[in-house]
């Protein structure tokens, strides 16, 4: 590399000054920029749709149809530009990002099929796993039923194939089809009107004899199960009726419904699917007809004195050790539509049942139902308006139920029940209970007064508690040793630190970005996560045991009990539902990342199996691309202006936008000079001290280190005093050559964390290999020291760092400046080891403050 | 007998010796200086060679050069001693605020310029001729031209009394 460099130096001296910008160099760098717009944006949609699984957040397919199109775009832009760097070298990231673009596409094209089922199916044979077949509210009650072993009463379910029956049956579909595509979603106003010809449509239909007669043996076997004729009770359970809370409440439910009515209840339910509300929402999802199904859960009535819903959990979240009973008297339905305000038990856990709040409501009306089908409102009778629904032993019974059923489905339940004339409990429906959305908005900031906080600044990554000893991860060795339950504290953010993910208690860097890949990373391995600490490093000790609160960015010396408690129980809700599922299965294909390792062979575009790879092996290679101006790049006309300077440092630049000020013709002061990582490194150069000019008539004779034909093979020769510099305002890529050293130092400083990064390259030398390496070791120990990593081969050494903030970069920079002075035939000193140690002590101690 | 030594048999290295740009600063040599001391047990190079930016050789920078560089007033205010003998009041001035300042200076203002060279083939004889004629401790030998080491007189002594004790 360093042989075509010489070359295409070779070619801009000789060029010389002309008129005309460079274009291609010009075009590389717009596409370098247009590459780092596009990482950021893809990196943001990836940190926005991990929010979004988090769980704390409400979302539809809509969200997730929009982010993965935005996606897709960002990506393909990105892998454009690297192409467009390169000469097109990166078809094979073409083809991996197109592959897995499209696996994304697959995923959101899923579609629901009605599977194949009996018409209907007894409550006995059905489980939660069943919920394609009988819509979610029946599938949950067979696994009340079968498996919690609550009392749920007899019923069955008329299944989803059962509904594609009936519109097949009726030749509905197409109608369905045409109608709805009829109507556009420019055109709210028809909206209304469509929804009422779809339901007439529904309510014309026949129901097909064989559902019929399979509705008519169903309830044969109910009455059969429970004596005499029973009314019944016919409940929605549409497939995906979970699929987002829009839905909660907008379907029907008909109470007390004759065995002859069923037929014609039945169509009224289906035709539920069609309320305006629905419409909308399946339309402006994107969603097709065929997707829409409805179950019906049919039960006897249950006849109830009393009614009313079990939150497993208080919403309140001083109240989360309680659950919360509310009931009224007669029907439930009055419990939900708030049509009288209900009693209200709150339950402690802990106590076993004791009674923490007790709200007894005037409750003046109920809902009863009537011998001959149908329901009707009442007066309560005086003496039970102010009397409490509940007495101590079904307050006991409902709270047993809460445990059982938090237990088995390892979340807060949501859960209907009755008390019927005989004092038994019923339990009606279970389902997930809703989430407050964004309850994190909901949380005031919290500190423990008790705990002496250790950090309270930086960035979120990963939003959660997590406690452990503290483990500074210095190297790659430290990750190896990384104990189970640890807290990872580093200087910045590496991907290399997936490795322990799994383990981590959480983690804490001085440094780095919430939408940077290890952010990314603690996301995915829900590892709560503080960055941007600035002094995390320093201010705490290993071993140390802290409790990091990700939440609220304080972490505390001890751990902190009450802070991991409530983290606990903070379950995700939404995990079951469809859309949360096929984010999450959209994420799997985007986010986690497997090209770790820049260095390793594994890093290819062919081992691309995420966007995030994608993304990752895009922009490391386009800091590669900028880095090497190849010959091509430096070829035909030129714009260099010289630098006018002080220094012994003969420079060129060339300027691919907005780094230099305006009105230079052929020469440049250094304030001419805009370029925000050229002023950060020149500041650095021109703070040391230079060789001054040879005390006259001292005579100097050659020695034997210098001008063999080897040495000059090996790079070792001097080239013409020339430097080179190709800026622009946020950019810097400085070829500088010192005596017998030729050092590259490449920056990008902007406002975006991101994209900020500084490359270093250092090479060659006069002196003795001996001496050369012992220079390499001392280059290598100080940039260490200012957090830059590096590798050395021999006496070249090639260093990175990235993602810190503007500020932090300059300072690199000029303290690299500074070091490029320093070293500047340092070499020659070198003769022990013992002064290598003392010249890096004596960088620091002078100018990174750090030494002693 | 003649002596058939030649100045390559008692010639030390050029990469033996420590060696120090002409722009660095005295201080930075004296940490060299410190440091030889502890590279080389028993055989401490008491000088540092200083070379220009084409790795040429400009000159030589004893401990003798260094303690000049400094500038202890002595120096400069010789008839101090007939009235202190024991330099008292300068002993506060050698180790004061003014000795920092002046290790900042380059080495190359403070360095003993080459007055002679020898060659590699040449007998010792001629060496120590020219190291008694111009009055100096060391001198550059040349191979083919170019500086390849430096031969001294503690060296060429130890040839000389091995001769007349007859140790040989």
């Amino acid at each position: 590399m360093v042989t075509s460099i010489r070359r295409a130096w070779q070619r801009l001296a000789k060029a010389g000054p002309k008129h005309k910008p460079h274009l291609e160099l010009s075009e590389k760098y717009a596409h370098f920029q247009r590459l780092l717009s596009a990482n950021n944006q893809v990196l943001a949609l990836m940190t926005d749709m991990e929010e979004k699984l988090s769980g704390d957040y409400l979302f539809d397919f809509h969200y997730i149809r929009s982010t993965v199109d935005r996606m897709r775009a960002e990506t393909t832009a990105l892998v454009e530009a690297l192409n467009g760097m390169s000469g097109n070298r990166y078809q094979a990231l073409s083809r991996a990002s197109a592959q897995i673009l499209g696996e994304v596409e697959d995923i959101l094209k899923r579609r629901r099929e009605i599977p194949v089922a009996p018409l209907v199916i007894r409550f006995e044979d059905l489980n939660a796993e069943m919920a394609e077949i009988a819509g979610g509210k029946a599938a949950n009650l067979g696994e009340v039923k079968n498996r919690v072993g609550l009392p749920v009463p007899p019923g069955f379910a008329i299944s989803s194939y059962a509904y594609k029956c009936f519109l097949d049956y009726n030749q509905l579909s197409e109608r369905l089809t045409a109608l709805l595509n009829r109507w556009s979603m420019a055109d709210l106003d028809t909206l209304s009107q469509v929804s009422q010809e779809l339901k007439v449509m529904v309510h014309a239909a026949r129901v097909p004899p064989d559902l019929e007669e399979a509705m008519c043996q169903g309830y044969a076997r109910l009455a059969a199960e429970t004596g005499g004729r029973p009314l019944l009770a016919l409940r929605s359970s549409a497939v995906g009726e979970d699929l987002t809370f829009t839905f909660a409440g907008q379907y029907a439910t008909y109470l007390n419904v004759t065995p002859e009515e069923m037929a014609s209840r039945y169509k009224d339910i289906a035709a539920s699917l069609f309320t305006p509300r629905a419409l909308f929402y399946y339309k402006n999802k994107g969603f097709r007809e065929e997707e829409m199904a409805m179950g019906v859960a049919v039960m006897p009535m249950i006849q109830a004195k009393a009614s009313g819903v079990l939150f497993t959990r208080h919403s309140d979240p001083r109240r989360q050790d309680a659950a919360l009973i509310n009931a009224v008297w007669g029907l439930g339905k009055y419990a939900v539509t708030g049509k009288v305000s209900p009693d209200q038990y709150v339950v402690s856990y802990e106590e076993h049942g004791r009674v923490l709040e007790e709200v007894i409501a005037e409750k003046n009306v109920m809902l009863v139902s009537l011998p001959e089908g149908g329901v009707e409102e009442r007066p309560v009778p005086p003496e039970l308006v102010k009397a409490p629904c509940l007495g101590a032993p079904e307050i006991t019974e409902l709270l047993r139920w809460a445990e059982i059923l938090e237990r088995h489905y390892g979340r807060p339940q949501d859960v209907e029940w009755a008390l019927d004339e005989d004092g038994r409990l019923w339990l009606l429906q279970s389902r997930p209970l809703k989430v407050s959305v964004k309850k994190a908005v909901e949380q005031k900031p919290r500190v423990f007064k008790d705990y002496p906080v250790l950090l309270d600044k930086g960035t979120v990554a990963c939003r959660g508690v997590g406690a452990g000893p503290v483990v500074i991860v210095k190297s790659e060795q430290d990750l190896k040793n990384f104990p189970p339950g640890a807290v990872l504290v580093a200087r910045h953010t590496s991907p290399k630190y997936v490795t322990v993910m799994d383990r981590a208690a959480a983690v804490i860097t001085d440094a780095g970005s919430p939408t940077g890949h290890m952010a990314l990373l603690a996301r995915e391995f829900k590892v709560p996560a503080i960055l941007c600490t600035e002094n995390a490093t320093r201010v705490l000790r290993p071993g140390q045991v802290v409790t990091v609160d990700a939440n609220f960015n304080n972490v505390y010396e001890g751990v902190v009990q009450e802070l991991l408690d409530t983290e606990k129980e903070t379950g995700n809700d939404l995990a079951d539902t469809p859309v949360f599922q096929t984010l999450k299965a959209v994420v799997k294909k985007v986010v986690p990342l497997n090209l770790l390792n820049p260095q390793d062979e594994s890093f290819a575009a062919e081992n691309c199996r995420t966007l995030h790879d994608v993304v990752r092996f895009a922009h490391e290679h386009s800091m590669r691309e900028m880095f090497k101006l190849s010959e091509n790049d430096l070829e035909g006309d030129l714009d260099l202006v010289d630098l006018e300077t002080d220094l012994p440092l003969k420079v060129r630049l060339l300027d691919l936008g907005g780094g230099l000020k305006r009105g230079f013709r052929r020469k440049v002061k250094p304030q001419q000079i805009l370029s925000l990582p050229f002023k950060a490194f020149y500041q650095g150069l021109t703070s040391m001290r230079w060789p001054q000019a040879k005390p006259a008539g001292v005579k100097s004779l050659a020695s034997v280190f210098v001008s063999t034909e080897e040495d000059v093979a090996q790079g070792a020769s001097r080239w013409q005093d020339q430097s080179y510099v190709v800026l622009s305002q946020n950019y810097m890529n400085f070829s500088i050559r010192l005596g017998y050293h030729l050092s590259t130092v490449e920056a990008y400083l902007s406002d975006q964390i991101n994209d900020n990064y500084i490359t270093f390259h250092f090479k060659g030398g006069g002196s003795t290999p001996e001496r050369r390496e012992r220079r390499t070791r001392l280059i290598a120990e100080i940039i260490s020291h200012i957090d830059i990593n590096c590798r050395v081969k021999g006496d070249f050494i090639e260093a990175r760092v990235a993602k810190y903030p503007l500020k932090d970069m300059a300072r690199r920079l000029t303290l690299l400046g500074k070091l490029t002075v320093y070293t500047k035939q340092l070499d020659m000193v070198l003769f022990s080891e013992g002064i290598v140690d003392w010249y890096i002590k004596d960088f620091l101690r002078e100018h990174v403050g750090t030494g002693n | 007998m003649p002596n058939a030594t030649k100045v390559k048999d008692l010639m030390i290295p050029l990469e033996d010796y420590p060696h120090i740009p002409y722009w660095f600063t005295l201080r930075q040599a004296m940490a060299i200086v410190r440091e030889a001391s502890i590279k080389y047990e028993g055989f401490m190079p008491r000088s540092v060679l200083v070379f220009d930016e084409k790795y040429q050789l400009m000159g030589m920078l004893t401990l003798r050069d260094i303690i000049k560089g400094l500038e202890p007033q002595f120096l400069k205010e010789t008839a101090l001693i007939k009235v202190d003998p024991s330099l008292t009041i300068l002993t506060k001035d050698l180790f004061g605020p003014g000795l920092k300042q002046a290790s900042q200076k380059p080495v190359s203002e403070v360095m003993s310029p080459i007055k002679v060279m020898v060659n590699a083939d040449d007998p010792i004889a001629k060496a120590l001729f020219l190291m008694i004629k111009e009055n100096v401790g060391m001198m550059p030998v040349m191979q083919e031209k170019k500086v390849a080491g430096m031969i001294r007189l503690s060296d060429l002594f130890k040839v000389v009394s091995d001769a007349v004790l007859g140790d040989e």
